[in-house]
């Protein structure tokens, strides 16, 4: 009897343990708050305040309130939207063409953009000495061109856009003939290479970038390079390194005198925060360099700008890194390996030169129609422009304009993808109707290739038009029987299955076999293979070949569809390292109605097919691993030559002539499984000239919901309603009874106020207080201030809470450390 | 069988057919006597008021709907705050408040003001900001166009029932706790357009 109290006590202990652990390893912590208030998007709660409430009850509860808003909302998509184009958009580069190297771009764009292409290159006019006259900017595209070659590195089959060396071009083109000798001066000496004119130059803009033309001919044209303008005590010219701004500024002068006695002027050098750097004197027409500015900087005085009563106004000056000099004559052909008064590079750049397009600027001193300055693009190796790299474009300089893949980059994106798998010990069901399946057994134990789409439907049976999410190419050993003549004969079972998705079993037709007429529809998913010789008659035949459509969600136009071809063949049963040298898959390519061989896919036998013992285990080739022969492809390279490229080795996305894309071979072929991308429609690149806006991609969002019921509620107001949910109690418990009864303490004073110490706030969630599994969130202050700031924490919950692992705090102020 | 005799008299007709006419009176009343309007469908959203609407619907409103509701759709808002004194009604105040709060933020979200971005993590608030505040006294408040106060005046200041607008300052009064109820729905009736 002893014994037995003792037991019953040590388990009565435990049972005391674990409730009262429960409840404290149960207990709602301040850090989940709000969560527990809401409940997928719906507010779950009511906020109670006492009848007697003090004002700062009110400020607290409408901020806490306010906050807690955000438990009500409903979950909704916003759908992505491809980037958009300013400028000119084409969506049908092919992947290859009849070009020399691939497709010429300009096949699809044109030879030249111009401002009606991308309202970025300008038509407008200029003005010189009163008169305006016509210009306009373009893009020339050459040779511009994109191939998708596995065998050029730097493309290794992926889409490309090849950019050689002088291909791509700017072009500044005079619309309207301007002599500069006539116009500069009376004396009409000037304007040439060999005396420009410093006074009165053409001032042009290439890509945005000033230049001031001072001499042409030749088939040359010679400009002063950097920053120009007029300076004066007060304007300044401004020359931008990196963060610093220097401002020049011409404040005084003469038009007499300096070298040349055609006048001086001192220039005052300055920072951005008006400090001045240093200062000199230019002689008119002369050049003179910095000492104190990073780097030193070339300053070249052009005029001198005398006012009417003789007073110097300003000075004329273009300023440019010593470096490289302010004033160049520019040729019909420029590099970017030039120095000096060499360097013919466009400012700010190291693959862009400048040069006068071929036969122009002929007339000395005038600018004629037609007349071009170009900026080349030369880099000193081509470059090739994935349309996988992160910036899958060409810029022009100065930020211009650019030439590239849009995102996306396929045109149609659409896509679905097969993934070719091994399997083994798959059973098949008999088909009740098309798409339907029995419980009946119709074999067992296949070996074989599983084909799945991840678009349901769009792996298509061609004699039935029924599309399925997976196919099958399954092998047997005993299922079948030996027709015709050939009874004794070794006999190996193939057979095509696909995919009942409703009852999640393969189907199988393997009602035909052996002496079915050959191409009726008997024989067309099973048969028999027994003979070594490619013999119908008799019952004996060698070749099983299936083919499938591959159609995208069974909806793609005949043009837009793939074909899977499979072909097995019984002579070569034996291990393809056995002697027989092949597999019993003879083929298996995905190809178009053109080219069958789009994409070869080798998978081998890695087990012999006895008619008796076993089914063939299948693998990418002959080993585990991944090998260049796993998957081949037919690739157009940049002769425009199309060979078989192995591209089983390759890390990344393989695109085909057939258009479809191999998807990282490499680490699909370690486990035996290719992954092909398989376009809804033809597939071809989309690709713009101009700029390109960000794209969206589909997120999910929070959007706020009405709260439709009346939230706050007096104490003498909350009924079984409001305590069947939870409760945000705002006010002690004197004040308020919700939070006395949380509390356990009585509502008279000073009952009402212990536990709670002057100049300080309680903030608590007591669980089950009406409700088991609803708590009630105790707001109280020792006085109404200090309740204000307990409301404050709340609302502030993702700032003072979240980290208090605890269910009660209590608060006296708030600090930068948080909760004291 | 026993045959029973059924005496009908006179007396006996009228009382049935005067049974039927209150009955029929009680359907007919039941049917089109008007009942109280406690929810409405908002843009969809059935949002549950404090008491009837039709009752709110009757709260003097001063200078008019219209103006009033002008003060809240002028595109300068950007804060609303709703003040109050020290009274012995706070508890009714916070009610009050707390009704304003929420139905008001449905509203300027149905309206579009709201500073959500559709790619940006829920922001609580719409782009108009609800506070509170306690004022000294009723007398001489100023909002502004671009933060109208809304002026919570409780049965214990309250010199009737109303809804009044002076100087970008909202009014909500009530002589009793449920007139202050029905003159809070009323100014929300006016700000949602919620004609009854």
């Amino acid at each position: 009897m002893k014994f037995e109290k003792i037991i019953a006590t040590f388990l009565a202990t435990i049972m005391t343990a674990v409730t009262f652990s429960s409840a404290v390893l149960a207990a709602t912590m301040l850090s989940s708050y709000p969560t527990f208030l809401g409940s997928a998007g719906a507010l779950d709660f009511y906020v109670v305040f006492g009848a007697g409430a003090k004002a700062e009850d009110v400020a607290g509860a409408v901020d806490i309130m306010a906050r807690l808003a955000e438990l009500s909302y409903t979950q909704k998509t916003a759908t992505g939207s491809a980037s958009a184009v300013t400028g000119t958009e084409k969506t049908n580069v092919p992947l290859t063409g009849a070009d020399a190297s691939g497709y010429y771009l300009s096949d699809t764009f044109g030879a030249t953009m111009r401002n009606f292409h991308y309202s970025g290159l300008k038509t407008s006019t200029i003005n010189y000495k009163g008169n305006t006259y016509d210009y306009h900017e373009a893009a020339a595209l050459g040779s511009l061109y994109v191939s998708h070659d596995f065998t050029t590195t730097g493309i290794n089959g992926t889409n490309a856009m090849v950019v050689k060396t002088n291909t791509f071009k700017y072009q500044y083109v005079f619309d309207k003939a301007l002599n500069l000798t006539d116009l500069a001066t009376s004396a009409k000496t000037t304007g040439t290479i060999a005396a420009p004119e410093y006074s009165n130059p053409i001032k042009v803009s290439l890509m945005g970038k000033d230049f001031l033309i001072v001499g042409i001919g030749s088939s040359q044209v010679k400009m002063l390079v950097g920053s120009s303008g007029t300076a004066t005590a007060s304007t300044s010219v401004d020359y931008v390194s990196g963060n610093t701004t220097y401002k020049f500024y011409a404040t005084q002068g003469s038009t007499t005198g300096g070298a040349s006695s055609t006048g001086w002027s001192t220039v005052v050098v300055k920072d951005q925060n008006g400090n001045i750097v240093e200062s000199f004197n230019v002689d008119n027409g002369n050049t003179k360099d910095t000492t104190k500015t990073s780097p030193i900087l070339t300053v070249k005085l052009n005029s001198i700008r005398a006012l009417q009563d003789g007073t110097i106004g300003g000075a004329d000056l273009v300023i440019g890194p010593q470096s490289s000099g302010t004033e160049k004559t520019y040729s019909t052909s420029c590099d970017v390996s030039g120095t000096g008064s060499s360097d013919m590079k466009f400012p700010g750049e190291t693959e862009w030169c400048i040069q006068v397009g071929s036969g122009k600027f002929a007339s000395s001193g005038v600018a004629a129609v037609g007349d071009t300055i170009e900026v080349v693009y030369r880099p000193t190796t081509t470059k090739y422009i994935k349309s996988t790299d992160a910036s899958p474009k060409l810029s022009l300089p100065n930020n211009y304009g650019d030439i590239g893949f849009a995102d996306p980059v396929w045109y149609p994106n659409t896509f679905q993808t097969l993934t070719f798998t091994p399997v083994s010990g798959r059973s098949g069901y008999y088909w009740t109707s098309i798409g339907t399946t029995n419980s009946t057994s119709a074999a067992s134990n296949l070996n074989g290739i599983e084909i799945a789409s991840d678009v349901a439907g769009s792996i298509v049976d061609p004699n039935t038009a029924t599309g399925y999410s997976k196919a099958y190419i399954l092998f047997n050993t005993t299922t079948g029987t030996v027709e015709g003549t050939a009874a004794g004969n070794l006999t190996n079972p193939v057979m095509i299955g696909f995919w009942d998705s409703v009852n999640s079993r393969i189907g199988l037709n393997i009602t035909g076999s052996n002496g079915c007429a050959a191409g009726t529809l008997a024989c067309t998913y099973y048969e028999v293979l027994n003979s070594s010789t490619d013999v119908i008659a008799g019952g004996l035949t060698q070749w099983f070949a299936f083919n499938f459509t591959i159609s995208y969600s069974n909806g793609a136009a005949t043009a837009d569809k793939q074909y899977l071809y499979v072909n097995v063949s019984y002579a070569e049963v034996g291990l393809p390292s056995g002697g027989s040298g092949g597999s019993v898959i003879k083929q298996m390519w995905l190809g178009t109605s053109t080219n069958s061989n789009g994409v070869v896919l080798n998978f081998y036998n890695k087990t012999a097919w006895t008619s008796t013992a076993s089914a063939p285990e299948f693998r990418l080739y002959t080993s585990d691993s991944a090998e260049g022969k796993d998957v081949q492809e037919d690739n157009t390279n940049t002769a425009n030559t199309v060979a078989v490229a192995d591209v089983g080795t390759t890390a990344q996305d393989v695109v085909t002539d057939t258009g479809v894309i191999i998807k990282t071979p490499s680490a699909n072929a370690a486990g035996n499984v290719v992954q092909i991308k398989v376009p809804a429609q033809v597939l071809y690149a989309r690709m713009y000239f101009g700029k390109l806006g960000a794209s969206t991609t589909s997120t999910t969002y929070n959007a706020y919901a009405a709260i439709s019921n009346a939230v706050a509620k007096l104490d003498s107001e909350v009924t079984s309603t409001e305590q069947a949910k939870n409760l945000v109690s705002v006010g002690g418990p004197c004040a308020n009874s919700v939070s006395a009864k949380a509390l356990g303490v009585a509502q008279t004073f000073p009952e009402c106020v212990a536990g709670i110490a002057t100049g300080s706030a309680l903030i608590k969630v007591v669980d089950d207080v009406y409700t088991t599994g609803k708590v009630v969130v105790v707001v109280a202050g020792y006085g109404a201030a200090d309740t204000r700031t307990a409301a404050t924490v709340l609302q502030q919950y993702d700032t003072w809470l979240k980290d208090k692992t605890k269910s009660s705090v209590t608060v006296t102020g708030l600090t930068s450390a948080g909760i004291v | 069988m026993a045959k029973v005799k059924l005496k009908v008299t006179k007396t006996r007709i009228m009382l049935l057919v005067t049974l039927a006419a209150i009955v029929a009176l009680i359907y007919l009343l039941n049917m089109y006597w008007p009942k109280p309007i406690t929810t409405w469908n908002y843009n969809g959203n059935m949002l549950t008021f404090r008491d009837d609407l039709r009752e709110a619907q009757k709260v003097k409103v001063s200078p008019d709907d219209a103006t009033i509701s002008n003060v809240f759709a002028s595109i300068a808002v950007r804060n609303i705050t709703i003040v109050y004194t020290e009274s012995q009604d706070m508890g009714y105040i916070t009610v009050e408040a707390g009704e304003l709060t929420y139905k008001l933020l449905t509203a300027y979200l149905e309206a579009g003001f709201s500073r959500y971005n559709k790619t940006m993590s829920f922001i609580p608030m719409g782009f108009i900001e609800i506070s509170s505040g306690m004022v000294d006294s009723y007398e001489n408040l100023r909002g502004t166009a671009d933060n109208p106060l809304i002026a919570l005046v409780p049965p214990s200041a309250a010199d009737e029932t109303s809804v009044k607008l002076k100087d970008h300052v909202i009014y909500v009064e009530g002589k009793t706790l449920k007139d202050f109820d029905l003159a809070t729905i009323k100014l929300l009736m006016i700000v949602m357009d919620i004609k009854v």
